[in-house]
């Protein structure tokens, strides 16, 4: 993945905590991230506008945002929910959080997500 | 090549004097000062004055030739400080990472075993919210319902297995990459390192860099703690860079395992076709446990 299109994905994913973010601070930066905005959907490069907006060089951009946008929010949280491979029975099972995947006792397989 | 040589010694210089020599020279005049103040008088300045102008008018009725020697002598001390401290540095990264040496594995085992315990506690605390909340949540149940899962995610990000917050964010990459691909990091990873494009590689060795850097920071603080039993002020200092250092750590060990992750994600496909496992018509998607099982029986050769 190219660096703009990492930048684009990121700034995608993280745009509504970054609006929430920059509201906290000057008419100039909510104008940075409006301008930044419309070249994102112009499809045209944000990596330099975002590295304004962080106050960062292009290299420490790409590193910044390599992890997440600061100020982003804890994200919305998802649950996993696992059933029967097959479908025969109404077992659900739901891991703890990156754990290990449940398994179908009867069938010896791992349980589909859904 | 003769500029590439003299790039090279210009770099290795750079981190000659940054890494080893101006820690070093700062610390030989922390043992000079400590010395020189001692407990009774620790925060004497008009003694501080006068040894200090005492000691430059003696350096200074030196001659050249004894100064030169002096000075070599000083920048050969503050070098020797430096080697000694970062070899230290491995003992930091066990104690912040863990897991911790035989006579501490009680101590360790406990923490850990509480760190779980709080773990699965905010699990249920999450479950428990989201068993209550409806299908379709109104925004404050699911902020709530977010909020307890960020309390999860940062006590760590999958079910603790090391006694510090630290470890447990390295382990937790190990955790996943068993779970959920299948695959053991230990004998896994330098297989993944070989096959990673360089812009991977670029990002987790800056990120490693930080980490690396943090550490030995963090590893000044042992000189200085020992220097508190002559001028107990030491210990601010030994607090002060212990705790930059072990901040800083935090932060990039955080970078580091959420971009090992997400190499993981993104990559671990990409290890498999390597060894010629797998469809290769899928050339994109998730690794599958399946073939991550059959990655790791290969490099790890039974052993």
């Amino acid at each position: 993945m190219d660096a703009e299109r990492s930048a684009l994905t990121t700034l995608c994913q993280e745009f509504e905590a970054l609006i929430g973010e920059t509201r906290l601070h000057s008419a100039a930066r909510q104008e940075l991230l409006e301008r930044i905005a419309a070249e994102a959907r112009a499809r045209r490069p944000v990596l330099a506008l975002l590295g304004q907006l962080l106050n960062a060089d292009r290299d420490t951009t790409l590193r910044t945002l390599a992890t997440a946008l600061p100020g982003a929010g804890p994200g919305t949280a998802r649950r996993e929910t696992f059933r029967c491979p097959d479908g025969a029975c109404d077992r659900t099972a739901v891991p703890p959080p990156a754990g290990a995947l449940p398994h179908c006792a009867v069938l010896g397989r791992l349980m589909e997500r859904g | 090549m003769g500029g590439f040589f003299q790039q090279l010694a210009k770099a290795l210089a750079d981190r000659w004097i940054s890494l080893l020599v101006l820690p070093g020279a700062f610390f030989l005049g922390a043992v000079w000062l400590s010395v020189t103040l001692g407990h009774a008088d620790a925060w004497n300045l008009a003694l501080l004055t006068r040894r200090a102008d005492t000691t430059a008018t003696s350096i200074a009725g030196l001659s050249s030739g004894a100064q030169a020697l002096l000075a070599v002598a000083v920048l050969a001390g503050a070098s020797g400080v430096g080697f000694v401290v970062q070899t230290l540095a491995g003992a930091t990264r066990r104690v912040w990472l863990g897991p911790w040496p035989r006579p501490f594995a009680p101590l360790a085992a406990a923490r850990t075993a509480r760190r779980r315990a709080r773990w699965h506690r905010l699990v249920e605390e999450r479950r428990a919210l989201e068993d209550a909340s409806p299908a379709r949540r109104t925004r404050e149940q699911q902020d709530r319902i977010d909020t307890a899962a960020h309390r999860v995610t940062r006590l760590a990000m999958a079910e603790p297995g090391r006694p510090t917050w630290m470890g447990d964010r390295v382990h937790a990459v190990e955790s996943i990459a068993h779970h959920r691909y299948g695959l053991d990091l230990a004998y896994g990873w330098s297989r993944l390192w070989l096959v990673l494009p360089d812009a991977a590689r670029a990002e987790l060795t800056a990120a490693h860099t930080a980490f690396a850097a943090a550490v030995a920071t963090g590893t000044w603080a042992v000189p200085y703690l020992l220097l508190t039993a002559v001028w107990w002020p030491a210990l601010l200092v030994a607090a002060g860079i212990g705790l930059t250092g072990w901040a800083r750590a935090r932060a990039a060990v955080a970078d580091l395992t959420t971009l090992t992750e997400a190499t993981l994600d993104l990559h671990g496909r990409t290890l498999a076709a390597a060894l010629g496992i797998g469809d290769p018509t899928e050339a994109t998607g998730p690794l599958t446990i399946g073939e991550g099982e059959r990655v790791t029986d290969l490099v790890r050769k039974g052993r």
